[in-house]
């Protein structure tokens, strides 16, 4: 009789979520299912208030990336208002964003993953964790630490604030950037790629070690999304949506306004998050994946000429579209190599400290799209207005929705490799929760998060009672 | 950023209720002359890279609401270990984990204290009364540990 398998919660990712592994009677896994336990309703609590006070109320969905969700919510107030902000004013976003993606990748990847990169999935978890990285490879932590304060000192001289700035405004920025903070923020720019580079170093000279890892870590064919600029090149604030397939051929491209003709969410009953899917295929076979690794083949190139080497030594060692999702590990460090290069040709540029940065104007549509990149991947806010900008309806379709059926792909593999029988092992568990957090995902961002619970694992007998326990 | 001073790291979520009483207390310092040279940060949570800017500091005071039995608004005064272990770790960090962090990269911590404040309330806007009367308070014990070195203690 199928038993099943459950992971409650999993740690090391933002938010709360549990993963149920189903058994056949000989104790192998048989599905899997990655589910999110908390309830959020942001959607339904804007309905309403007025359009804008979107951007600073989205930005509270999450603490991790608050800016992601002022873009796009900005961008789809834009569309409200009918206005394109000048140049400066979206240069001036786009810094923000930049400066938000380095912050979080580097959360993600130094803090978070690097323990199990550093000691393996099999290591004593009292080890396992980010003084434990300190004590082992101190360098490491200390580049992780600055590109973390690189990225969050810049958003706080942009935005006044580390988390939650309401800087970005509909329209454009509510404030022009001064000499002394560019050159402030210039200053420490070298710094910042001496860490990534010393980090993407260390990465390589590691990979040997997960080879097993890489086969099995959601290694599976799919579609990819990500946005383009009119070059086809990554581009993480305004550009079209590009769809291609497992070998990187176009399936579809569009503007992000007509994202409901090509993405179609899924309700689940067990789980607060609404998958996504690709409409023209159907929720079986319609799964994509966002996020690092689906902008490094997505994008024809980044367009820089750091991130591009990069992005050339990754393709020549796995292939322009490599199918695992451990991937995004190393497309996590390509990405905030990207970032840097574009925050510094912004900051470089003529006219980035101009005063006219933003547009005015009253409510001209009752529909406003906005879409970005944000460190997950594509992120969509869809607001209707009355005549009044009363939000009548909003609709946040998520980078880990879009992630989520890949996830439970990614789950079942890795399940399937490593779970047997009735009995949890520490390195199992770890794996099993391990190839989620390849996909960073934010769970705040389709829920809340709200304290902290403890890893809680149970395996079950199909009367319900437990066979196995784990806690930590 | 760096400071040879005290610091002091308030944090808390002011959109849930008596969770804000460390931003409050961070407020409330900006404007008080006797915190005028002490380094004082608000924060939504601490996380890894305040990591320099502990090390940096002479001493260090972290304010927080926290959940007990004790009355709304008392003011708890407790020693912060460095710790070593902590594997569920999402994107924050506990005092002690930060001190452990800064004892291995930087090979000694500064004394550090938290000061905590029993809560009442974590779904509505604001502070209930009896947090937000504790604030001037928080203030003193604070202050008695950045400028003497002395702890002061709780209510």
């Amino acid at each position: 009789m199928p038993r099943s398998l459950v992971i409650d919660p999993v740690t090391r990712i933002e938010g709360h979520s549990r993963i149920t592994l189903q058994l056949d009677d000989a104790g192998e896994v048989t599905d899997a299912h990655f589910a999110v336990t908390q309830f959020r309703g942001f959607e339904k609590l804007c309905q309403g208030r007025p359009f804008a006070e979107m951007p600073s109320l989205m930005a509270r969905i999450c603490g991790i990336c608050p800016v992601s969700h002022l873009i796009a919510s900005s961008k789809a107030c834009d569309g409200i208002l009918a206005v394109k902000p000048p140049k400066t004013g979206e240069d001036l976003r786009r810094l923000m964003n930049l400066a938000q993606i380095v912050q979080s990748n580097a959360l993600s990847l130094f803090h978070l993953s690097s323990p199990d990169l550093l000691f393996g999935f099999d290591a004593d978890p009292a080890t396992r964790n980010i003084v434990g990285v300190a004590q082992l490879n101190p360098q490491l932590a200390k580049d992780g630490i600055y590109l973390r304060k690189f990225g969050q000192h810049t958003i706080f001289l942009l935005g006044g604030k580390r988390i939650h700035p309401s800087w970005i405004v509909p329209g454009g920025v509510d404030a022009p950037l001064t000499a002394d903070k560019r050159d402030e923020i210039l200053a420490m720019i070298p710094e910042a790629y001496a860490a990534i580079e010393r980090a993407m170093t260390w990465y390589i000279g590691n990979l040997m070690s997960f080879v097993e890892e890489t086969d099995v870590f959601g290694s599976f064919p799919s579609a990819f999304m990500a946005m383009v600029d009119d070059k086809g090149n990554v581009e993480h604030y305004d550009g079209r949506l590009r769809v291609v397939d497992a070998d990187r051929n176009l399936l579809m491209e569009f503007d992000g306004e007509d994202y409901a003709a090509h993405i179609g969410e899924t309700v689940d009953d067990r789980s607060f998050l609404k998958p996504t899917y690709l409409t023209a295929f159907g929720p079986e076979e319609g799964v994509y994946r966002v996020g690092t690794l689906a902008r490094a083949i997505v994008g024809n190139a980044f367009g820089t000429k750091r991130a591009d080497e990069a992005l050339g030594i990754f393709r020549e060692r796995f292939g322009i579209a490599p199918s695992s999702s451990f991937h995004y590990h190393y497309t996590r460090l390509i990405d905030v190599l990207f970032c840097i290069e574009r925050m510094e040709e912004h900051l470089l540029q003529d006219d980035i400290l101009s005063t006219r940065v933003s547009a005015k104007a009253e409510v001209n549509n009752n529909v406003g799209i906005g879409v970005s990149e944000a460190p997950r991947g594509t992120l969509i806010h869809h607001y209707v207005v009355d005549d009044d900008g009363i939000i009548q309806t909003a609709n946040l379709v998520i980078a880990t929705g879009h992630n989520a059926a890949a996830m439970n792909r990614s789950v079942r593999q890795v399940a399937q490799r490593y779970v047997h029988g009735e009995h949890i092992s520490e390195g199992m568990l770890n794996r099993v929760e391990a190839v989620i957090r390849c996909y960073d995902p934010c769970l705040s961002c389709s829920t809340h998060a709200m304290g902290q619970m403890p890893l809680h694992l149970q395996l079950l007998r199909p009367d319900g009672s437990v066979v196995d326990e784990v806690r930590r | 950023m760096s400071t040879a001073g005290p610091l002091v790291i308030c944090y808390g979520n002011d959109l849930r209720g008596d969770d804000g009483v460390g931003p409050v207390a961070a407020a409330a310092m900006a404007a008080d002359v006797r915190f005028a040279d002490v380094t004082v940060l608000s924060a939504h949570q601490l996380t890894p890279e305040l990591a320099d800017d502990v090390a940096g500091a002479s001493r260090l005071v972290v304010v927080d609401a926290i959940c007990d039995d004790n009355p709304p608004g008392t003011v708890n005064v407790t020693p912060i270990a460095a710790e070593t272990g902590d594997s569920s770790l999402t994107h924050h960090v506990s005092p002690g984990t930060l001190l452990g962090l800064v004892q291995v990269l930087h090979g000694s911590t500064p004394a550090a204290t938290a000061v905590t404040v029993s809560v009442a309330d974590l779904d509505d806007d604001g502070l209930t009364p009896g947090v937000a009367a504790a604030v001037p308070h928080v203030l003193d014990v604070v202050a008695g540990l950045v400028l003497s070195g002395v702890g002061v203690s709780g209510a």
